[in-house]
């Protein structure tokens, strides 16, 4: 039992570090589609503002869900919020951040990857 | 016869015969010609200034039997004169130095008076050959003047008035021949008469008169000038002849006279008097027959009953008196006249064409008879006064250019009093009774009676005109490119009372007019309006009267349409009305004004009004309009060009249209319009199963027509049962045109099969409402109380509260239509003491939001905010969905299901059941969140007989989860969490690792956990701050 014990803090201890990503607004500005949705696009504005839409449902530019977002270290965290008053809140995980590319990580461990458009 | 008696017969006449021989012979003797001729030149010499010489003087006894004549042949007197070179008149005279020629000169002396008192009574004048050249020069000077003056003129009596000298009792003149020429230069007149034969027979003894004149000439020709030489009159008679008889005192003659013109010229300055078709004329040109009366002391003369002044066929009759002026008396007459049944048409061919020249172009003929009197003096300044009974028969009137139709059958009676007077003394009234004036003009017919007073001066017409129209009669009246046809007949009963100068200015203030027209049969189309009505009546009163004026003090003319049905078809909007018993008053103001705008104040009721246009139609049991329109061109669209106030009042209307199954029905629809403001007094609607009942006020109208301004008001909706969705159809897309629309399906490709809502644009209008019981989008509801409110493309119910079977409810909901496939839907939701189940059954989609609240029983409240798009079909675009809810209860009760069973299993749960096996919860309080196609349920206490568990996790539409059920208070030492992963209908359940034990530990919760707490805060405070019934 021991064993077992030692064995599984050693296999815990051998895991591979993840590297920590400090979000960099200034990349996150602008406007990116989902890797999974090449129709899905969400648009960070310099004010912290932004929007996203579906063009495969006939929603254009304009026409999609506004949000606030603000970044803290590698966490994103996206305040959508509708007309009735509504918010709906996210906090995701930057795991990956380049010019052209970015990707996140929500809290049930599932990762999406855009590319700026 | 005996030898005797022969012998004796035989033997007187030769001694007759003797002593007339023997007697001459004495004459011969004692009076020879040469003796007498030097008597009469000696005394010529006494006399005369002029040259003058009488060349045989015989004694007659022939030929002037019985009496004694004395025979002057040769007569001739000279004295020349000079006539000025460059005078007209004096070019048409003949210039002669003789003064005057007489063949022979033979005076009749009664021979008896002679021989017994050697006293000369002249009984006889006869004139042969005469020739006269009568001359006054411009400055008066005249070749008359050839008589020595006398020194006894003084004494000379004056008997010119009463009788002639005593010595002269003449019985017989006789001129035969006689030519003269008279130029009076000073008076700018030239006669001239040819070949005159007179013959004058009577006796004029101590102021008896009885003679018998006869005159007839050649010709006679007098000419006249102006002071500047103009010709003035011209005329020449030709062949004229007069006969005289007359008989009596001068005091008191009776007399008889006539005159015959056959043929003359004659002209007046430059118009011709006598035409050419009175020369051709075979009757005389002018022919007067008068008996007479005449005192000549007074110059007063009565014309006998048959006297007669014709002119051709043309009669004219004269009788009565007539007193010419004297010293004393100005003057006078007294007399009738009358002419019978002139032909008018053959009149106005002779008469002159100056006459003619104001009727050319025209046709005029008809019998025309005048018959009337003038009385009153005559004199400088004074004019009798007239009378006149003018009768008009089968006359006819034609003037292309002025009328489009001939006019026949004129026949009329008018009868004229006229004082011509126009000094102050003596003005007064003239004038005219219509007594009737008919005429027929095709198939019309117009009757005029009346008067026209005061004809010399403003004259003031008071006529009634009755008349039987034939509609297309009027037709050619109207302008050519009127758009206008009419068929159909009206009887006309119209009446007019007015000054002419009130008249001719068409001043309408002044007028006063009034009357009927009786329309039968009407049809007219009217550029694209067609109206028909078999019977129809338009009244009409200027001024207007008080009923047609209520509203508006300018109104001077009035007008009521009656009627028992009127259609009126509008091609170019599709409307077709049919209405019956119309009553339109209308009051117009001066409609000739320029300055006043044209406006009209109007009261119409209808007892049926059945009208339809394109594919909807309206149908009232009762309606009126009451208001008034002013005109302001300067404004931009037609309402308010019209500037309306109108109080409408509908009963029982009926309106359908093909886009709604059932028909509106209008129980009663009273509004005032004006142009700034709709205000609906009382709109009571049922349609369908649905009743509605509205007021209030609507703002801006026109401007909303025009597309400058938004429509605003604010109106009470109330109804006991609605059907929202019948009505959300009807209201669809209205105020945007509805090729924008079709635009708007075309660039998004919306299938015609999808007819969204669209909520109407510029408007903002909102709605009071109070609905006892409503469907809406397949609910139920009861009670619904707030407003909705429609502003430019969004429609908001704002705070409604109502209640279902299930629950009390609030909802505010927004609904916009930016484009036909991309709607909006935002509810922020509220239900209130609700039955799970119910809220399950009533809001389905509940289910897809907490999938695990199907499995409690019980009451609670619940909280939405949310919104989504939809496309045309209202099916939502999953991308745009984002909400908010929270759901609390108490006292709940857990359905008992494979899945529950295994958790407790898992779980380890031991007695967690009620007594009653039930699964017993005392409270729940849960926040979610909604984003796309993922369910986010925020980690939420539950109490579970001795348990405690948290429960938090997610979910997606396509059924995927994560749940993590973990264990807070349990009667074990451990804690034990179960993963609830997989689809939804068959997930796996699995004990997995704690994750919550220090969420509700603030000493102990890392950041990550108070966020979740601070999320599930903000989250249930911005939800149930909405609830307005807390």
């Amino acid at each position: 039992m021991a064993l077992l014990l030692v064995g599984a803090l050693a296999f815990a201890a051998c895991e591979p570090e993840e590297t920590t990503v400090v979000v960099d607004e200034d990349l996150l500005i602008g406007t990116w589609y989902a890797a999974d949705n090449f129709q899905e696009y969400w648009r960070y504005d310099m004010t912290h503002t932004g929007e996203t839409w579906d063009v495969s449902e006939d929603v254009q530019e304009g026409e999609g869900t506004r949000f606030n977002w603000s970044t803290t270290e590698d966490q994103l965290r996206i305040d959508l919020f509708g007309q009735m008053g509504q918010h709906v809140y996210y906090d995701y995980t930057v795991t990956d951040q380049k010019a052209s590319s970015l990707t996140w990580r929500d809290s049930y461990g599932n990762s999406r990857t855009f590319y700026r458009k | 016869m005996k030898k005797g008696w022969k012998i004796a017969l035989i033997s007187l006449a030769s001694l007759l015969g003797l002593v007339i021989v023997v007697i001459s012979v004495a004459c011969w003797l004692l009076f020879t010609p040469a003796r007498l001729s030097s008597i009469v030149n000696k005394l010529a010499e006494d006399y005369l200034t002029c040259e003058n010489h009488f060349e045989r003087v015989d004694l007659s006894l022939f030929k002037t039997y019985p009496d004694v004549g004395i025979d002057v042949a040769g007569v001739v007197l000279v004295n020349p004169y000079r006539m000025p070179d460059s005078n007209q008149l004096a070019a048409l005279a003949t210039y002669n130095d003789t003064l005057a020629h007489v063949g022979h000169l033979t005076v009749g002396i009664d021979l008896r008076a002679f021989l017994k008192d050697r006293s000369i009574i002249v009984r006889q004048l006869r004139l042969d050959d005469v020739q006269a050249n009568l001359y006054t020069a411009p400055d008066g000077w005249s070749n008359l003047s050839v008589f020595k003056s006398s020194d006894t003129e003084e004494t000379v009596e004056d008997t010119s008035s009463s009788s002639l000298p005593e010595n002269i009792q003449l019985e017989k003149i006789s001129i035969n021949h006689l030519s003269a020429q008279y130029c009076n230069l000073q008076q700018n007149m030239l006669a001239q008469a040819a070949d005159l034969n007179l013959q004058l027979k009577g006796s004029w003894v101590a102021s008896e008169v009885d003679a018998k004149l006869s005159m007839e000439m050649e010709r006679l020709a007098v000419n006249m000038a102006d002071s500047t030489g103009a010709m003035t009159v011209a005329a020449s008679l030709q062949k004229p002849a007069l006969t005289l008889d007359a008989r009596g005192t001068l005091k008191n003659l009776d007399g008889n006279l006539k005159l015959t013109i056959p043929d003359a010229d004659a002209a007046l300055g430059k118009d011709q008097y006598i035409t050419e078709a009175m020369h051709q004329n075979r009757h005389d040109l002018l022919t007067v027959k008068m008996p007479f009366h005449a005192d000549c002391d007074r110059m007063a003369f009565t014309l006998g009953e048959k006297t007669t002044l014709s002119l051709l066929e043309y009669d004219l009759n004269v009788a009565g008196d007539v007193a010419l002026a004297n010293d004393n008396e100005p003057m006078t007459v007294d007399v009738r006249y009358e002419f019978d049944r002139w032909q008018v048409a053959d009149l106005m061919a002779v008469l002159p064409s100056f006459i003619t020249s104001s009727l050319k172009g025209m046709s005029v003929d008809g019998k025309a008879s005048i018959s009337g009197t003038a009385k009153g003096v005559v004199a400088d300044g004074r004019l009798p006064l007239v009378d006149a009974k003018v009768t008009l028969s089968k006359g006819s009137f034609a003037a292309p250019k002025m009328l489009p139709m001939p006019v026949k059958d004129i026949n009329g009676v008018l009868q004229a009093s006229l004082n011509l007077n126009s000094d102050s003394m003596h003005k007064g009234p003239s004038r005219v009774v219509i007594d009737t004036l008919s005429a027929k003009a095709k198939k019309s017919q117009l009757h005029l009676s009346g008067s026209v007073d005061d004809l010399m001066g403003d004259m003031l017409v008071d006529v009634a005109l009755k008349g039987q129209l034939n509609l297309p009669d009027l037709r050619p009246f109207l302008p050519e490119d009127m758009p206008l046809e009419m068929s159909g007949s009206s009887r006309a009963d119209l009446k007019v009372k007015s000054r002419l100068s009130e008249i001719t200015s068409m001043d309408l203030t002044k007028i006063t007019a009034g009357g009927t027209l009786d329309f039968a049969k009407l049809d007219v189309v009217y550029d694209s309006i067609h109206a028909v009505s078999p019977q129809l009546r338009v009244a009409v009163s200027l001024p207007a009267k008080v009923a047609a004026t209520a509203k508006s003090k300018n109104n001077i003319i009035g007008a009521r349409i009656t009627g028992g049905k009127l259609d009126v078809q509008m091609e170019s909007t599709g409307l077709d009305a049919h209405i019956e018993k119309p009553d339109v008053l209308v009051g117009l103001p001066n409609i000739l004004d320029e300055k006043q705008p044209l406006a009209a104040t109007f009261n119409i009721t209808m007892n049926k009004v059945n009208a339809e246009m394109d594919s909807m139609a309206v149908n009232a049991d009762n309606l009126s309009l009451k208001g008034n329109i002013r005109n302001d061109k300067d404004q931009s669209n037609i309402i308010k060009q019209w500037h309306p106030d109108l109080d409408i009042d509908l009963h029982r209307g009926v309106l359908s249209m093909a886009s709604m199954q059932e028909p509106v029905r209008l129980t009663s629809f009273r509004f005032n319009y004006k142009p700034e403001v709709c205000d609906i007094a009382q709109a009571d609607i049922l349609w369908g199963v649905s009743d509605y009942h509205l007021n209030g006020k609507v703002y801006g109208l026109e401007d909303w027509m025009s597309h400058t301004d938004m429509l605003t008001g604010s109106l009470n909706f109330s109804s006991t049962y609605a059907d929202i969705d019948q009505l959300l159809a009807i209201l669809s897309g209205m105020g945007t045109p509805e090729d924008t629309i079709t635009q708007q399906r075309m660039e998004d490709d919306v299938p015609k099969e999808a007819n969204p809502f669209i909520v109407p644009k510029d408007v903002n209008v909102k709605l009071n409402t109070h609905i006892g019981r409503c469907i809406a989008f397949g609910n139920d509801l009861n009670d619904l109380a707030g407003s909705v409110t429609v502003n430019d493309g969004v429609a908001v119910l704002d705070q409604v509260g109502f209640t279902c079977r299930a629950a009390r409810m609030e909802l505010t909901g927004v609904y916009k239509s930016p484009r036909v496939n991309h709607l909006f839907v935002g509810l922020d939701f509220h239900l209130l003491d609700i039955q799970f189940e119910e809220l399950l059954a009533m809001v389905p989609s509940i289910d897809t939001l907490v999938p695990m609240l199907k499995a409690f029983e019980g009451k609670g409240n619940f909280h939405l905010a949310a919104e989504c798009n939809l496309n045309a079909f209202y099916q939502p675009k999953m991308s745009t969905l984002i909400g908010a809810a929270a759901i609390n209860g108490k006292d709940l009760v857990v359905m008992d299901n494979e899945s529950i069973a295994t958790i407790a299993k898992l779980l380890q749960f031991k007695n967690w059941r009620e007594k009653d096996n039930n699964i017993g919860i005392d409270s729940i309080s849960v926040e979610a969140q909604v984003f796309r196609k993922e369910i986010i349920v925020y980690p939420f206490q539950l109490n579970l007989h001795n348990y405690q568990l948290c429960i938090g996790g997610r979910h997606t539409l396509v059924g995927n989860c994560n749940y993590h059920l973990e264990l807070l208070k349990c009667p074990l030492p451990v804690r034990l969490a179960v993963d609830v992963n997989g689809n939804l209908s068959k997930p796996s359940i699995k004990l997995g690792p704690v994750q919550y034990a220090d969420l509700y530990k603030p000493e102990k919760q890392n950041a990550m956990e108070a966020r979740t707490l601070e999320i599930k805060r903000l989250v249930r405070q911005a939800l149930e701050a909405n609830v307005r019934s807390k």
